[in-house]
């Protein structure tokens, strides 16, 4: 847990708001060491990596599982609105410098609005999508590095082609700057290929129009000649219009300047006509306003004489109505005063009879109250309240009777269930007892079987326990065979590898002289071509082992002799020697060798020792009689030396004798012996030895045939016990199964038993209870039943009584039925009284009402009358006022009229006079604007010239480059249309030559540069 | 102009050289860390990467040949899944070792993997935690397990996450 505890760390913290499913801000504080984001899915882990990502510059909004970068802000849910703001940010320990700014903590931001507009920050400070990117470029943790590994990356790199997966490699080398220089690099070859083909295309096809820019060029020339010439004439013409035209301009102005010097006297005199005519116009207006005010004095005046006339009559009018009203009054209060007195007496007559009815009603009631009291006490009488109780008691001690009942009823049907179940109970004991017997039964079966096999068992394991001796003791004898057939293999080894390097000896002749040697290996391969070589002595005869020291003695170094066919032979031989530098050796040629024995009386050699001539003690092939006569004939065996040195004695010492040991006496009586070499090494018992030893190794190796034979058969054997002690031991194996099987079938069973014998105690118990219950409910029932009994007389006496009372209350009812008719007549009469008291009362009310109607009515006429009274006095008061304003207003507007006229007739002089000086100025104008028009046509003539003179200057500035002054030298004294004809003529020529390419002058020499570089 | 052809000549020879070179050295790294992780993350076994053309390391492709211990070696398509996962995993881990990155986000990485080899994939992860700082998306227990810290997201209004923190130092000590 604490493995990555002292590590930094680099990114501290990643805070997301509004982001994906983070609606809300989220801080997600990292510590050192393993920090595992955990949830269930569809949570938002991803939503995580994917904010990481986002903000390390992520472009694409489909690797953010979106359609486009808006979709990232939180979209809302079924309870929440949507935001309008992404916003994730990565705070960084930049203590190390990993990423390279001067910072120890540095803060990368992203945000997004619901626009689309986005936003990168570092350290709260705005900045470029390349900043950041370019910031993690070197640190290994950039968007498409390695640092971040989402979901299906895994199975990204395991789908990948070979080649794709390239990429993933020259990534982690950072081979993929290079790649992109290359393909810079590329790029550019690429264009300067072209270029370079270009250049090469523009060389060609300078080369091709060179020839017909020569011809055009010449073409030019001439054209050009012509077109000077045509410029010159056009100069002169455009020059020679130019100074007409001046001339005509000159005039024109003169004209102009005439005419506005006129124009100027005539326009001085309307101006002073026009003053006169205002101020005329001035004194008209003054008059006419005058003339408005007096008529509107005269206009107000007439008005207010027609509303006074107006005012008066309306006075007269509402004098007029007033009057009428007052007598309306007077009549009106005469009447209400008659009426009041007629109501008041009426009102009294009714108070009275109003009192006699209310007498009359408190009689009534009186003796209704008196009636029912008696009713009252008759029903009391009758006693039904009594009756009521009685029967309810009935009611009661029924209901407790049948209650009573149910309840014995119920017991009983209580004590039937228990004793079904009791004989139930019973019937059950017997079944369980059975059973268990059964399973007592069952137990016993099982010991037999347990005993049976476990018999079994220890008898197996007897047998189980011999096979294993036998088995063992097998194997003991198994290993002593194969150690035997070790020993024989090994001996077999050794007499086969001393046998191949005898024989190796002898098949390369060891041991014999080297000219021997040479001799008999040249001839066995053809070296030397001769009839026959026999080989040496020692290899062409045969000794026993007991001569052979004496014969190898008695032959010396004549054993290396070589027998061959002829004299021939033995030449070639050895002149092979010499030319070879093979040694030397003795040859034996059969033609010329001729042996002879020693003839020995028969005494001799039957003389005890002597074996006889040494030729006779050998074998070999018959050709070489002479030969072995000649080398052995002469030479006798005996036994050992004393024998030998007797037998020489006796002969004289005549002939060689050699003894068994090796030891020799020579002719003439030397002695030859001692010690001689190991055997091994002699030349004739080697062949011998070789023998032995293959006979000796055919006899080892039948016998370990035999052995192994021996081994093979016993191992047969064991197998076969083994087999058959497997079996046993299977046996045993289900013999104990079987066992542990009975054992835990009897442990089931005992169980079982056990658990029978609880529910028998159980069922005991149970029915024991359920006596016992039974007895008690013959108890209860017998109690119910006296009380049931009980209840029963009870209601007898009851009913009794109850029929006693129900006729004494019948009488008493006769009885209430007639004081109740007399009640209901009185109860009507009363009613009635009731009613017409009622009525009487409402009609006073009524009266009163009326008779106070009319006294206020009476009141509010006075009242109206006197009001009416005081406006006719000051109606009459203010129609004699305005009757005197009248007059005064009459005389002033007579005065204001004659003043008016008096006006008018100042006004209609004044403004003929103004209409004469109108038309004097009308006129006046009319001739300034002649004069002008014909000033207007004089400049625009002017102008016109001016324009033409412009346009001519202007062409000989554009066509042909010359200013006036320039163009002035060019004037001369042709006729217009001679010049005309010398352009027409010039046009003409030009038009012939036909379309020029005037460039081609300019273009030739530059070409001919050009194809020179 | 023929001397700036010549020129461009020579630069993309040049730079041919040095991709070579670095291609050489980059694979010769990736290929001793994947081999190396893959035996340490299958506890045995051998894997490496196999150039389809050696003699044209500028547009060579790559295969995986990996073999799982007690099976024999092939080809990564024809792995079982889960191995197939277990060593894209190991080649990721590689490029890593390869060039190292300050931090690192894994996204339920290993969710194909069964749980011996989630434990395997978390110790090595805890290794490689000394140099690179590990943010792991996960729902596996093993994964879990050797957390030092756990962060809940949960979903409980609808439409809106939000975080717990679970230290697993504290929670330890609470517990002892």
């Amino acid at each position: 847990m604490t493995a990555g505890a002292k590590q930094s760390v680099f990114l501290k913290s990643i805070q997301i708001q509004g982001f994906k499913s983070f609606a809300d801000k989220v801080k997600l504080d990292l510590e050192s060491g393993l920090s595992v984001v955990v949830g269930p899915n569809g949570s938002g882990k991803s939503n995580i990596v994917d904010a990481v990502r986002w903000v390390l510059g992520e472009q694409s909004a489909k690797s953010l599982r979106g359609s486009k970068m808006e979709d990232v802000i939180f979209a809302g849910s079924s309870t929440r609105k949507p935001v309008g703001m992404a916003e994730v940010s990565l705070i960084f320990d930049n203590s190390k410098g990993i990423i390279p700014l001067a910072y120890e903590e540095v803060v990368i931001t992203r945000r997004v609005f619901r626009d689309g507009e986005g936003q990168f920050l570092i350290n709260k400070t705005p900045c470029r999508l390349k900043d950041i990117q370019e910031l993690f470029m070197d640190t290994g943790s950039g968007k498409e590095g390695f640092s971040i590994i989402g979901q299906g990356r895994v199975e990204e790199i395991l789908n990948l082609k070979s080649d794709e997966r390239r990429l993933l490699i020259e990534e982690v080398a950072g081979i993929s700057k290079f790649r992109l220089r290359k393909k810079e690099a590329l790029k550019k070859l690429e264009d300067t290929q072209q270029n370079i083909d270009r250049l090469n295309d523009i060389i060609a096809e300078v080369q091709d129009r060179l020839e017909p820019l020569a011809k055009q060029a010449e073409k030019a020339k001439l054209s050009k000649e012509l077109q000077t010439s045509l410029q010159e004439a056009e100069i002169k013409l455009i020059v020679n219009d130019l100074a007409a035209n001046e001339n005509k301009l000159k005039k024109e102005q003169q004209h102009t300047e005439q005419l506005n010097q006129e124009l100027t006297v005539l326009n001085s005199k309307i101006a002073e006509d026009e003053s006169t005519y205002v101020s005329a116009k001035y004194e008209l207006d003054r008059l006419d306003e005058q003339v408005t005010e007096l008529q509107g004095n005269v206009h107000a005046l007439e008005n207010s004489v027609q509303e006074g006339n107006h005012n008066i009559s309306l006075l007269k009018e509402k004098e007029h109505y007033t009057q009428q009203q007052m007598l309306r009054l007077e009549k009106e209060i005469t009447l209400a005063e008659e009426q009041i007195a007629a109501s008041k007496d009426k009102y009294h007559q009714l108070t009275v009879r109003e009192k006699d009815l209310q007498n009359a009603l408190v009689q009534v009631s009186a003796d209704l109250k008196d009636m029912e009291k008696e009713l009252l006490e008759l029903s009391k009488l009758s006693g039904s309240q009594s009756l009521e109780e009685l029967k309810t008691e009935i009611f009661e001690q029924l209901s407790c009777q049948s209650k009573l009942t149910n309840e014995c009823s119920e017991l009983e049907h209580r004590k039937e269930v228990l004793t079904k179940q009791q004989a139930q109970w019973i019937e059950d004991l017997k079944v369980k007892q059975q059973e268990k017997n059964a399973l007592l039964e069952q137990i016993k079966q099982q010991e037999d079987a347990m005993q049976k096999i476990e018999g079994l068992l220890t008898e197996l394991e007897q047998k189980a326990s011999a096979h294993k001796r036998a088995i063992e003791q097998k194997r003991e004898k198994i290993r002593q065979a194969e150690d035997n057939t070790q020993s024989l293999l090994r001996q077999l080894d050794e007499a086969q590898a001393r046998r191949r390097a005898l024989q190796n000896l002898e098949d390369n002749l060891e041991g014999y002289y080297k000219g021997v040697r040479e001799t008999v290996l040249a001839f066995r391969q053809g070296k030397i071509d001769c009839g026959q070589v026999f080989g040496t002595v020692a290899e062409n005869l045969k000794v026993e082992a007991k001569y052979e020291l004496a014969i190898e003695t008695a032959l010396g170094t004549a054993l290396q002799n070589i027998i061959v066919a002829g004299i021939e032979d033995a030449k070639k031989c050895i002149t092979y020697l010499k030319h070879n530098n093979g040694g030397r050796a003795t040859f034996l040629p059969l033609d010329a060798i001729k042996g002879s024995r020693l003839s020995l009386a028969a005494g001799i050699l039957n003389k005890q020792g002597v074996l006889g001539l040494a030729v006779d003690l050998i074998a070999f092939d018959s050709r070489f009689q002479d030969l072995m006569e000649f080398l052995l004939g002469k030479i006798v065996v005996t036994e050992n030396l004393d024998t030998a040195i007797d037998l020489a004695k006796q002969t004289n010492y005549r002939f060689r004798i050699v003894t068994l040991q090796g030891d020799q006496v020579n002719p003439g009586g030397s002695l030859t012996g001692g010690s001689t070499k190991g055997q091994g090494n002699s030349l004739l018992s080697r062949a011998r030895i070789i023998k032995d030893l293959t006979a000796k190794i055919d006899e080892l190796k039948i016998k370990y045939e035999k052995q192994k034979q021996q081994v093979l058969l016993d191992s047969k054997e064991l197998e076969e016990l083994e087999e058959r002690k497997r079996e046993l031991e299977l046996q045993i194996q289900s013999c104990q199964e079987k066992k542990s099987i009975i054992k835990v079938d009897k442990k089931y069973v005992q169980e079982k038993i056990d658990r029978w014998d609880e529910a028998l105690k159980m069922l005991e118990l149970d029915l024991a209870d359920a006596k016992s219950q039974i007895a008690e409910l013959d108890v209860k029932i017998g109690e119910k039943k006296k009380e049931i009994e009980l209840t029963a007389a009870k209601i007898n006496d009851l009913k009794q009584e109850q029929k006693i009372l129900e006729d004494l209350v019948k009488q008493a009812n006769i009885q209430v039925e007639g004081l109740k008719e007399r009640i209901t007549a009185a109860k009507v009469e009363a009613a009635r009284k009731e009613q017409e008291y009622e009525q009487i009362k409402q009609l006073r009310l009524e009266e009163n009402a009326s008779l106070q109607n009319s006294i206020s009515l009476c009141h509010t006429s006075k009242t109206e009358y006197e009001t009416l009274k005081q406006d006719m006095l000051s109606i009459v008061a203010k129609r004699e006022e305005t009757l005197k304003g009248l007059q005064e207003t009459e005389a002033e507007l007579k005065a204001q009229k004659y003043k008016l006229i008096q006006l008018r007739k100042l006004r209609e002089e004044l403004s003929s006079k103004n209409i004469q000086l109108e038309e004097t100025i009308q006129l006046k104008k009319r001739q300034a604007k002649e004069k002008e028009q014909q000033l207007h046509q004089n400049e625009l003539r002017i102008a016109r010239l001016q324009a033409e003179w412009e346009a001519g200057c202007q062409r000989l500035e554009e066509e042909f480059s010359l200013t006036w002054e320039q163009a002035l030298s060019f004037k001369s004294q042709d006729k217009k249309e001679a010049l005309q004809r010398t352009i027409d003529e010039l046009k003409a020529k030009i038009e012939e030559l036909g379309p020029v390419n005037y460039a081609a002058l300019e273009e030739y020499p530059q070409t001919c540069e050009r194809f020179d570089f | 102009m023929l001397k700036a052809a010549d020129s461009l000549y020579a630069l993309i020879k040049d730079l041919d050289e040095s991709m070579i070179k670095r291609f050489r050295q980059g694979f010769r790294d990736i290929n001793e860390a994947f081999g190396e992780v893959f035996n340490q993350l299958f506890n045995g076994g051998h894997a490496e990467l196999q150039l389809d053309d050696p003699e044209n390391l500028l547009e060579t492709g790559v295969k995986i040949i990996a073999q799982p211990p007690g099976k024999k070696a092939q080809l990564l398509s024809l792995l079982s899944g889960g191995e197939r996962a277990f060593t894209a995993i190991a080649l990721l881990f590689a490029f890593l070792k390869v060039k190292p990155s300050p931090f690192c986000v894994l996204d339920e990485i290993e969710a194909a993997l069964d749980d011996a080899n989630v434990e395997r994939f978390v110790n090595y992860l805890r290794g490689l935690a000394r140099q690179t700082q590990f943010i792991v998306i996960s729902h596996r227990r093993g994964t879990m397990e050797a957390a030092d810290r756990l962060y809940g997201i949960t979903m409980e209004e609808s439409g809106v996450s939000k975080l717990l923190t679970v230290e697993m130092d504290k929670l330890d000590h609470e517990i002892a």
